[in-house]
């Protein structure tokens, strides 16, 4: 069995790089947003704790990061936990919280995903939130990838869209007080510049089904995003899902070329 | 080996193509009629968005008038299913340019236009609601062609109020100037946001110049030599959502007036203001761009730019259907 078990695996591998290949053939997004949504419901449906659930949306998280990376995607930006999900229970959020500090450490671990394909992690959103045992892990992990220069992993956590414009505004006022700029001075490029991520996503990916952008990354998406809605739940997430969301991309920059 | 990669991707499109187009008409012939405007639904949107895409080459007399039809065919279902506020946005600032034409036109019954911030028109032609009174916005509100000019605050957002006019008492009829600053909370009224570019991310920057320049001027008249700000979500709030702007919708419906250029066509936001969609269920089916038939869809053949279209009650019937269906968790 384990040696069946090896074909197999050597078998998918092949198959999805040679699948990944073909897709890379053609326009590729270079900055790829998702909201990791549908990690309870997915537990619910298989009758597993929670926590299972938040686990396998790890797992998820991992296998499209991979993806995204052999196919030539330069970022991948993660709606890891909304500054909104501190209301859930606190044994939940006390979960979620010790799988963030697992993970953290566990991605970028010597010869790890991040360290294999040369990604930086950046922590985006209100980390003073986080507790201090999370905070360290982020820390550490963000300096142990911070000389990554092929690609960049943005975990948003914790996070919401609002905080973010807010905190981008009152930035951009006061390094303008401080430079004595004028008023008629500041333009949206000043906001674009003190956001937390830099560039706005090609694509946009929410899963479980919901319709909604929850407080994600709403200055970024409001203009030439395009924003994918499945009903698969996160954990289910794949490359059989992945595959139409490249090829819609790939009609669209084709249909625009001159 | 990369000639083989395209080709077999060439292939591939091809084939997607075929099952997607497959998959329209199935959903095309499979799906169910919607629920009357009127029809008691679990949940109602208390505010609605409608999103009209207009293709940047294809605005034209004819996309105009699809525009303003949709505006007040939407504006008339959404009364009749109990909405009690409308929002509509387009790119091109076409509606907003138009809003004299939607005023005069628009009927919602037995209720008439009021301009938010038009002191002068026709108070005198109007009966107001003898309690409460009709919000006065004073200059709120510009007038399309001046959304560039922010300096008052102005968030390019075009605000017409649809009072329900009360019967006429013989000894009690009363026609007077409002005064009030509060909206009208009258439950029968309307509200009806009209937005452009100017009401979207520049008016978040215009917002942030008045800051600027307020603790500038703050700073001249106390001679402090350092002044750093400090802005909440809520202070933003108050402003964007404010009177001289709009509140969130709860739910947002894409119609495009222009043919789309690709099926299936994903979702996008084409510069709708950003601040007030955080929680906006969004009605929009990739594989069902309403109204248009796809079933003489030619991928080979360049799209008629001419053709426009204007917005479908079954499809906004059943974007308040769906609406009726979505679940809201809040983050818990």
């Amino acid at each position: 069995m384990s040696l069946f078990r090896q074909c197999y695996d050597w078998l998918y591998t092949q198959t999805q790089d040679t699948v990944l290949s073909v897709l890379a053939a053609g326009p590729i997004p270079q900055h790829v947003a998702f909201v990791m949504d549908g990690n309870r419901r997915y537990a619910r449906r298989k009758h597993a704790k929670v926590q299972q659930g938040h686990s396998d949306g790890f797992l998820a998280l991992r296998r499209m990061l991979e993806i995204c990376l052999k196919l030539g995607v330069r970022c991948v930006t993660a709606y890891a936990f909304s500054i909104e999900n501190f209301k859930r229970s606190p044994e939940e959020v006390g979960a979620l919280m010790s799988l963030a500090e697992e993970k953290l450490q566990e991605l970028c671990q010597h010869g790890g995903l991040l360290q294999q394909h040369g990604v930086r992690l950046n922590v985006l959103g209100r980390k003073e939130l986080l507790p201090e045992r999370v905070q360290i892990a982020a820390r550490r992990a963000e300096e142990m990838t911070r000389q990554n220069d092929r690609a960049i992993l943005n975990l948003c956590m914790p996070y919401t869209s609002r905080d973010e414009i807010t905190t981008a505004i009152e930035s951009t006022i006061n390094d303008a007080l401080a430079e004595d700029r004028s008023p008629a001075s500041l333009s949206e490029s000043d906001i674009d510049d003190h956001l937390m991520t830099s560039t706005p996503p090609d694509v946009l990916v929410r899963t479980s089904g919901v319709k909604r952008l929850s407080d994600f990354l709403l200055w970024q998406c409001c203009e030439d995003t395009q924003i994918q809605f499945t009903a698969t739940y996160w954990p289910d997430f794949g490359l059989l899902d992945f595959i139409p969301i490249i090829l819609d991309y790939q009609r669209k920059v084709w249909s625009r070329a001159p | 080996m990369s000639w083989l990669a395209s080709l077999v991707l060439w292939v591939v499109h091809l084939v997607y193509s075929l099952v997607t187009s497959v998959h329209a008409l199935r959903i095309s012939f499979a799906k169910s009629i919607p629920e009357p405007l009127s029809a008691h639904r679990r949940r109602v949107p208390e505010h609605l968005a409608l999103l009209l895409v207009v293709d940047d080459e294809a605005v034209n007399t004819k996309s105009i008038a699809c525009c303003l039809k949709s505006v007040r065919n939407a504006a008339a279902w959404a009364k009749a299913a109990g909405v009690r506020r409308l929002t509509v946005y387009d790119r091109q600032s076409i509606i907003t340019k138009e809003f004299r034409d939607i005023q005069r036109t628009l009927d919602l019954g037995n209720s008439s236009a009021h301009l938010a911030g038009d002191t002068d028109s026709s108070d005198s032609d109007y009966e107001y609601p003898l309690t409460p009174p009709l919000s006065d916005e004073g200059d709120s509100t510009p007038l399309p062609g001046t959304g560039d000019d922010l300096t008052n605050q102005h968030f390019g957002v075009v605000t017409l109020h649809f009072p329900e006019v009360q019967k006429k008492r013989p000894s009690s009829v009363k026609r007077r100037r409002a005064k009030s600053t509060k909206e009208a909370s009258n439950e029968r009224s309307f509200v009806l946001h009209l937005l452009s570019p100017a009401s979207s991310k520049v008016a978040i920057t215009a917002m942030a110049r008045s800051v600027l320049r307020g603790v500038k001027e703050t700073k001249g008249q106390i001679g402090t030599s350092s002044k750093t700000v400090n802005l909440s979500t809520g202070d933003i709030n108050c402003v964007l959502e404010g009177p001289h702007g709009f509140p969130s919708p709860d739910l947002m419906v894409v119609h495009y007036v222009s043919k789309p250029k690709q099926n299936p066509l994903p979702l996008e936001l084409h510069g709708f203001p950003p601040w007030q969609i955080r929680l906006t269920e969004i009605s929009h089916d990739p594989h069902r761009p309403a109204s248009w038939n796809w079933s003489g869809f030619n991928p080979f053949k360049s799209r008629d730019l001419s053709t426009a279209s204007e917005l479908n009650e079954l499809d906004f019937r059943m974007a308040l259907d769906d609406y009726a269906l979505a679940e809201m968790r809040f983050g818990k």
